[in-house]
Parts: structure tokens; sequence; C-alpha cells
């Protein structure tokens, strides 16, 4: 007797007896957990004698259900290769037999062998998180047949109502004992105090039978209250019912430091729930970036679990996709990419890899300046050029082979998607609840894009290389210079590039309108999308700290017509800045940005110089709170390998002396400057630190440079602005409104004769 | 037999190179003097250039040939550079080298980094670092290796016997024992004449 039911998909993981539990929310509200077989396929290639002896090995076995002699096609091979197929009863066996069969035979290479359930079910049902699905099950709940009703790219997906229960500690338990956890459904809240261990697990097992939340929202739950609940859980003698699947445990993912874009990258334990899902907001990547509604999208474009989708970078997220992609057009997935780089003499490495192009600003003030931005510039190149690993590659962006390889396959509809998606957020009421939402899941398949193109010359990526890598930037070039030439032969003075943006001016032009015929022909040449990302009322290139003779890309800050301010490069966007500094950086830009044309200008440095000015008195009298002095540092090494520690590593140092506790490679340190040795104090450790402790001098210098970078292209000198900003005795000429010479004159974008616009030149301001 | 010796910048190995295993072990996996070793060698013939720990700044090399000759594109053109970003590409590029024709010094940039990654597990990796020693010894016997290495992380500690390994098979190993003195800061000339 079968029954049949519509629900959407929220979890699915292995099963050593079912095969895979999959559990539904149906449509009247149920929460329903279902069982599948599934079989999986794992391919071998290499000499015959070791493919006969692999095929002797696995017919002894009894969960090995088929063997075949197949031909397939490697994604770096161009002729069919000779594999051999196995076909494993269920996931957990291919996991455990897959373990041996390597082992026995290293020096075969292996394809589809450790791809995760969920991207063998998507493959073969279109299942993803959310998926809304049309299911058939017997009376044993082993699902019958399933279909999947709606797909990854819809723009305007139904989902369900999902119960969102919050669990987090009355305060941080790295710098404090936390004495209570407040629990939080909808708007009902209550507090729980951590004291009587038996009885805050039973009224937490309670709240949880009642509620039976689909997600499990929690602050620092990986690394401190999951941890601590368990245990108090054992101390009580009761068990606490986290998981909706009763027969399992918390599962553990192991904690894990790796290198990302440079930086060393640490991500804690994590604790992982079966039948829903658990998010450690304080561990979810991209949280702050774009919250639930990210996560969710992007769990259903990647086809991940939700909780991996909330905590693994959108490099992980790509290669999913990637490997989903090639398993729906029968292309083998590696196990171990192979392939190398074809040799190379030096003179073609030197034409190759040089990255996005760069043309240096202009240093100074500049009016009226529109700024050009590409749409996701190096996606939309891949997609047009057809760049992926396994096919010809092009010169530019124009494609070398018809056929869409496996990059710009899975890129294409993850593209469309971002800017249908940005389309619709531009015609919805800014700051409206649906308008956050679909700008959140614009951002989470913003993330994916970007990290795309990175992710073609990542070393693990199955389908990765170096050269498919650099043939992006040398189309990327190719594009903004074609950009230029257009800019400049329409009359237009182009004042910086900077890798997929350019920023423009031409006398007369001030409106949006006065732009549209050069976006128009940009677009029209490149053959890629261009936007206007605003015309600046003003905008303010800054030069390098050390000589201002030299100027440096990406370092400025201008307000748009609207008011709306940009901020590139400077302390107030980067992350190692004390909230106080960053703050009275912001509110001096604020003051800046209120000027109406650069002729309110004057009024508004005196209003932003006064801002510095109340932030340093207020520093003065003790008045700033401690936690606005606390600078956040990443430890890029083990704390034994520093020849000459910085800051954050002498912190960490610190802490470890004092209290036992490690800081690894890519975590993050937070500590103040203080008087003395060691000249700085762990934030975790620091208890009561004395006003007179803190190194006023060191943060004074901080608060003074950031002030120089606000008020540098108003003709205010760096040296004496600190020198006042320390001794407080120096009579520095800031009456701005009286003494209106003082304001550097706006740059008027005359070039002197003989100055070409030569890439990596720039005018200086004298 | 192994003798040690020391180098300091701008030293580097006597020419001509004599055919065998010969590692060089410094900070930055002794990139410098590889680099420069390079653009020596380049002046004499072709050369192959393995990165396996990105760090083939060919700026360097071209700067280095600016010093030795008037035509140093034609010598960047003898070094035929191929950079391996995982230890399967490195015993994939090192075995294509072993049983290739072409008998041309072979410099392997930074070997041990990629079998130091720990997402591949300790046998496998062990396994892979003892099949390409294999090919470095195969190819050793008729033409020079130059192989460099540098000090390992303690997170590396179970697999710093790689290292020992790899020196316990070269005929010499030269040693970075004074590290070259810091260098000025570079300044850079304006851009414009000054108006």
């Amino acid at each position: 007797m079968c029954a049949r039911v519509r629900g959407w998909l929220l979890d699915l993981y292995e099963d050593a007896s079912d095969g895979l539990c999959l559990w539904f929310i149906t449509e009247t509200g149920a929460r329903l957990r279902l069982k599948q077989k599934m079989e999986v396929i794992f391919y071998a290639s290499g000499e015959s004698e070791q493919l006969r002896a692999l095929w002797k090995f696995l017919r002894r076995h009894s969960e090995v259900l088929d063997l075949q002699r197949e031909t397939r096609r490697d994604a770096f091979i161009p002729e069919p290769i000779v594999v051999l197929k196995a076909v494993i009863d269920s996931p957990v066996n291919e996991t455990r037999l897959f373990r041996e069969v390597q082992q026995r035979f290293p020096r075969l290479t292996y394809y589809d062998s450790d791809i995760s359930s969920n991207i063998r079910h998507a493959a073969r049902y279109g299942t993803f998180p959310m998926a809304f699905c049309d299911i058939e099950y017997d009376d044993k709940n082993s699902i019958q047949s399933l279909k999947t009703l709606n797909s990854r790219w819809d723009l305007s997906p139904v989902l369900p109502v999902l119960r969102s229960l919050t669990l987090e500690p009355d305060c941080d338990p790295t710098r404090n004992e936390p004495s209570t956890i407040s629990v939080q459904f909808k708007q009902r809240k209550q507090t729980l105090s951590l004291k009587s261990a038996g009885e805050l697990i039973h009224r937490l097992n309670g709240i949880l039978h009642e509620i039976d939340p689909d997600l499990i929202l929690t602050s620092w739950g990986d690394t401190w209250l999951i941890p601590q609940l368990l245990m108090l859980a054992e101390k009580a003698g009761e068990k606490l019912c986290l998981n909706r699947d009763e027969r399992r445990g918390v599962r553990w993912q192991k904690a894990l430091t790796y290198f990302s874009y440079g930086q060393i990258i640490y991500r804690p334990e994590e604790a992982h729930l079966f039948g829903r899902c658990h998010i450690d907001v304080r561990s979810a990547m991209m949280w702050r970036d774009y919250g639930l509604d990210g996560v969710l999208e992007s769990a259903r474009v990647t086809a991940s679990p939700i909780e991996k989708a909330a905590r693994v970078s959108p490099g992980s997220g790509i290669s999913a996709m990637q490997m989903l992609t090639a398993l729906e057009k029968n292309i083998l997935v590696p196990w171990h990419k192979q392939q190398v780089e074809a040799f190379k003499d030096g003179m073609d490495l030197i034409h190759r890899d040089r990255g996005g192009l760069i043309y240096q600003p202009i240093v100074g003030l500049h009016t009226d300046v529109a700024q050009i931005d590409f749409i996701s510039m190096y996606p939309a190149i891949i997609i047009k050029g057809n760049i992926s690993p396994e096919v010809p590659l092009p010169n530019g962006i124009v494609p070398a082979s018809d056929e869409l390889g496996v990059v710009p396959l899975t890129l294409k509809p993850l593209y469309e998607k971002r800017v249908a998606l940005k389309l619709r957020c531009g015609q919805l009421k800014k700051n409206s609840r649906l308008a956050k939402r679909e700008s959140a899941r614009a951002s989470a398949l913003k993330w994916l894009l970007v990290v795309c193109f990175g992710f073609l010359g990542y070393k693990n990526a199955r389908f990765g290389r170096i050269e498919a890598h650099e043939a992006v930037t040398n189309g990327g070039r190719e594009v903004l210079i074609k950009a230029k030439e257009v800019a400049e032969a329409m009359g237009f003075e182009v004042l910086q590039l900077f890798v997929d943006a350019l920023w423009l001016k031409k006398k007369g032009a001030v409106t949006k309108d006065d732009f549209q015929d050069v976006l128009a022909e940009i677009s029209a040449q490149t053959g890629l999308g261009v936007s206007l990302d605003g015309v600046y009322r003003w905008v303010a290139f800054l030069p390098s700290r050390t000589d201002e003779r030299i100027p440096i890309a990406n370092r400025y800050f201008g307000v748009f017509q609207d008011g709306t301010l940009k901020v590139r490069g400077i302390e107030a966007r980067r992350r190692d800045t004390p909230p106080w500094v960053a703050e009275t950086q912001t509110s001096m830009l604020a003051c800046l940005s209120r000027a109406g044309s650069v002729n309110d200008l004057p009024a508004a440095i005196q209003n932003a110089f006064s801002v510095f000015q109340n932030a340093l008195a207020s520093f003065r009298a003790g008045k700033v709170p401690l936690e606005k002095l606390v600078v956040t540092a990443r430890i890029s090494h083990e704390l034994e390998n520093y020849r000459s520690p910085t800051p954050g590593a002498r912190a960490a140092m610190q802490m470890y002396a004092q209290t036992g506790k490690r800081t690894r490679p890519g975590q993050k340190m937070r500590f103040i400057y203080t008087c003395g040795t060691p000249n700085v104090r762990a934030w975790e450790t620091a208890g009561q630190i004395k006003f007179e402790d803190i190194d006023r001098m060191k943060y004074t210098e901080l608060l003074a440079r950031a002030a120089c970078s606000v008020l540098h292209p108003f003709g205010i000198d760096d040296l004496q602005l600190k020198k006042w900003a320390h001794t407080a005795t120096i009579d520095l000429e800031l009456n701005l409104p009286r003494k209106g010479y003082r304001v550097r004159k706006i740059f008027n974008h005359d070039r002197p004769l003989g100055v070409t616009g030569a890439a990596g030149t720039g005018g200086y301001i004298a | 037999m192994n003798i040690e010796r020391s180098f300091i910048s701008g030293d580097t190995p006597g020419f001509p190179l004599p055919n065998g295993l010969l590692v060089v072990f410094g900070r930055h996996g002794g990139a410098d003097l590889m680099l420069d070793l390079a653009a020596r060698l380049s002046m004499n013939g072709h050369l192959y250039l393995l990165d396996c720990g990105n760090r083939s700044n060919i700026y360097r090399v071209a700067k280095t040939l600016h010093t030795l000759t008037n035509d140093p594109v034609t010598k960047l053109k003898n070094i035929h550079l191929s950079r391996a970003f995982t230890c399967y590409q490195v015993t994939a590029l090192l075995e294509k080298l072993a049983f290739g024709t072409e008998k041309v010094p072979v410099l392997v940039l930074d070997l041990l980094t990629t079998f130091m990654d720990e997402s591949v597990q300790l046998a496998e990796s062990r396994m892979l670092f003892d099949h390409a020693l294999e090919n470095l010894l195969r190819i050793s016997q008729s033409m020079p290796v130059v192989v460099s290495a540098k000090p390992l992380l303690s997170i590396s500690s179970p697999r710093l016997s790689l290292l020992e390994e790899l020196k316990s098979h070269a005929f010499q190993v030269w040693e970075e024992s004074v590290l070259p003195a810091p260098r000025s800061a570079a300044v850079q000339l304006p851009l414009l004449v000054d108006f």
C-alpha cells in the first residue's frame, strides 16, 4: 500500500541500514522521515592488469552489485577512455569499500568516487534543499518514486514556513562565564539558568519537543554552547534531544585550518544535526553578509545541505555545482586532478600570467566623475569566452569551441539568476522586507560568482586549470583596454582603471544621462554588460602614505549625487582597525558627504575636523569604551614559528601563557594596545584594564592616520595633523571657511603636455 | 656521500653542474638562488624549471639575465616552466620528464610544499613522494637535477622525514646558513616629471 505526499526536502543524509534518510516538510505542515535505497557508481582507469586485479577484488564483495567495462569521457583527456564501472549498493558501503580499494590499488585513477550523497541524489532526482517534491512511499516509509516539481533556478520559489529556534548564551563565552542561555521562538523568549543541569536539560528537551524546530540558530553553538549542553546533559543523566532523528547523536566535524585567497582561515569544530539544521551564526561564513535567506539560496543552487552551505566557503559551493554539472553531462569527476600545466617558456609566462589590468588613478580631488562597472566581469568572460579546463581556450573572449565546457555550463544559469534578481531588487521598495530578502539571495549568488574565477586556479579544484585562470584575466585585460579606447574616442578622460571598473569624466558630463551613450558603446563593443555605479559629486583618489607622488589603486572615497558615500582602501574598510577609529573616520566622511557641492566642502571639512577633535578629546578624557579600542588580527602561523611576532601574535602568546588557550593559525585574536612590555593585552584575558594602561600614543596615532586619509585631499598636511593630534600645541590652520585657500584646488582634468595615458602612469597634483 | 656546505646570497653552485641530485635547502625554498641559477643555466641552453611552491618569479630571472646578456628574451625562451600545485601533479610532472626524451638540466623549486598538504593522507603523500624521488633519481643519472626545499613547519612534523630522505639521496646539499642581509627599501622614481 503506497501513500503519496507533496513536500519540501529539508535534510538528506546517509544511513547504514536505510541507504538514505530524507526529511520532508509536507504541504500539511507535517515533518516526515522517509528512506530510500540509492546505488552508487565509481569508476577506475589505468593499466589493464591493475584493472583486472581490481575487478577480481571487487567481485568478491556482496555489496558490489555490478561490474562492467565501459568507455567514458575524462574531461582532461581528448579521447574517451576505458574504465571499470563498479556499482555499489549504498553510499555508506561505497565510502568504506573505496577507502580499501584506493589503498590496495594506488596506481589506478579513480572517478566519481568521493561525491557526496546530496550531489549524487541531485544529479539523479533533481533534488536540492527546499526542493518541492512529489513522493510516493510504502508502509515501511520507503520511497517508491520521487519527482522534483521545481528547479534550483526558480526566481520565486515557494517555501514552507520554517520553525526556527534561537539559542544563545548571555555573554561571549570566550571572555566571560555565561550564567544563562536565552531560548527564542518567534516572539517567545525564555531564559534558562545554566546552574542546574537537570532542570536546564529537562526544560530544553520540553521546548524542543513542543516546538520541533527545523532550524536551531545558535551563537557560539559549535565552539561552546552545544558541547556545554551535551556535557550538562551527561551530568544530569538525561539525553538531550537536539536531533529530530532520535537514533542519532550530534555529528562533529573536526576543526580545520586552511589557506583561502592568501589568508589562513580557521574553521572551528562543527556540530551537525540529523533531521533539522544547526547553524552557529558566529561561525557561519557569510551570515553577516546575507543571513538565512542567503544561506537557503546558496544551499538551493549548490544542492548542498543547509548546514554545510552556511559554513563552507563559496568555493566549496562552486565545486559542488561543477560536480553536479559533470554528473548530469556524463563527464567523469576525477578523484584527484593529475593533469599538469603544459610547459611554457619564460616569455610566455610573462605574457600570460599578468592578472587584472590596473591603470593607476590620477591622485587628487575630482568632480563629476562616473564609475562604470562591468557586471560580474569574470563570470561573464568565462561564459562568453567558453573558458573551461577541458575545452580549447580562447585568445581574448571569442570562444574557441562551440560546445560549452563544465565551468561555463555551471555558471550560466547562476549568472542569469543573479542578474534577474538584481533587476528585481531595483524595482522593489528600498529597505522593504522583500527587497532585503531578494538582496540577500542576490548576494549569496554574487559570492559564488566572485569565487568562480579564483577557483579555476585553485589547486584542489576538480575542474581547475591554471591556463584557464590566465585566459580569464587575459580576457579581462582586453575588455578593459577596449572600454578605455571607446571612452577616450568619445572624449572622456579615464581617471582610473581597476580590473573591471572605469572612472570617467568629461567637461559638461554631470548627470547619469550624460554617460548613457558611452555605456551603450562599451557594452556594444565588448559584448559584456556594464552598469553605471553612479556619478560622483566629487571623488578623492589617495596617494601612497610613504610617498605622496605615488598613486595607489583602489584607495579612494567619494560622494555620489544622491549623497551616498563610497569608500575603498582606507581605515574604515580594514578589519584590523579599532571600532573607535573606524567610526570616527566614517563620521568624518559623513560630514563631507553632506556637502551638496564642492562649494560647500570648506564648511564640511571644518565639521569633519570637529568630529576628529571631539573624538580625541573623548579619548583623552577616558570616555571611549574599551571594546571600541579592540584591534582584531588574524594569526597566520603556529605561535612558535613567529620570528618577529606581530602584536596579534604577542597577544596570542600572552593568552596561551596565562590560560593555556592556544590560538591556531587562521583564528582571529582580539587585543588592546597597552603601555609597557608586551605592549598588547589579549582582550579575552584583559579583565579590568585601567585607562592609564592604554597606549594612548598608539591610539592617537591610529586616529590621526585615519583623519589624514580623509583630510589629505583637501590640502591638510599629514605631518602637521599628526603632530597636532599628539601634542595639541601646534597651531594648525584649520579654520577652513575663512582660510579657503587651504582647500586644494579641484583638479581640472588637464594633463600636462607630453603626458600620455599609458597604463601604470598617473598624474601628480601639486 | 653527502657534502654539506653553506651558501650565502649571490653564491650559486659551481658550473658546469655535474649529473646527479643536488639539494638546495634554504628559507623560501631557496627561491632566489634557484631563479638566479635558472638564469645562468639558460645562458647555456634549455632547461626545465618545475615550480612546486608557486615561487617562479620570472621577473627576477629576467632581471638577472639583463646583467648577463643583451638578449634576455632569447634566453628566457630557453626556460621551460611548469607549475604544480598538488603532489599528484608533481608526481605526474616528474614521471613525464623521467620518461621524456629531452636531456636538459632540471630545476625543481620548493619540491616538498605540496607533499605537506594535510588534505592528502600521510601514507598517500609518502607513496607519491617515493615515486617522485624515484623519478628524480632516474633523471639525475643523465642530467643535473637541482631540487630546492625549505625548512618545514612544526605543523608538518609527521612528514619531516621526507626532507631527510630527499637530502640523503643527494650527492650534495647546499644549506642556507647565512641569511642574506635585509634589502634596503625600494625607492620608486617619480612617474612623471614634477610640474
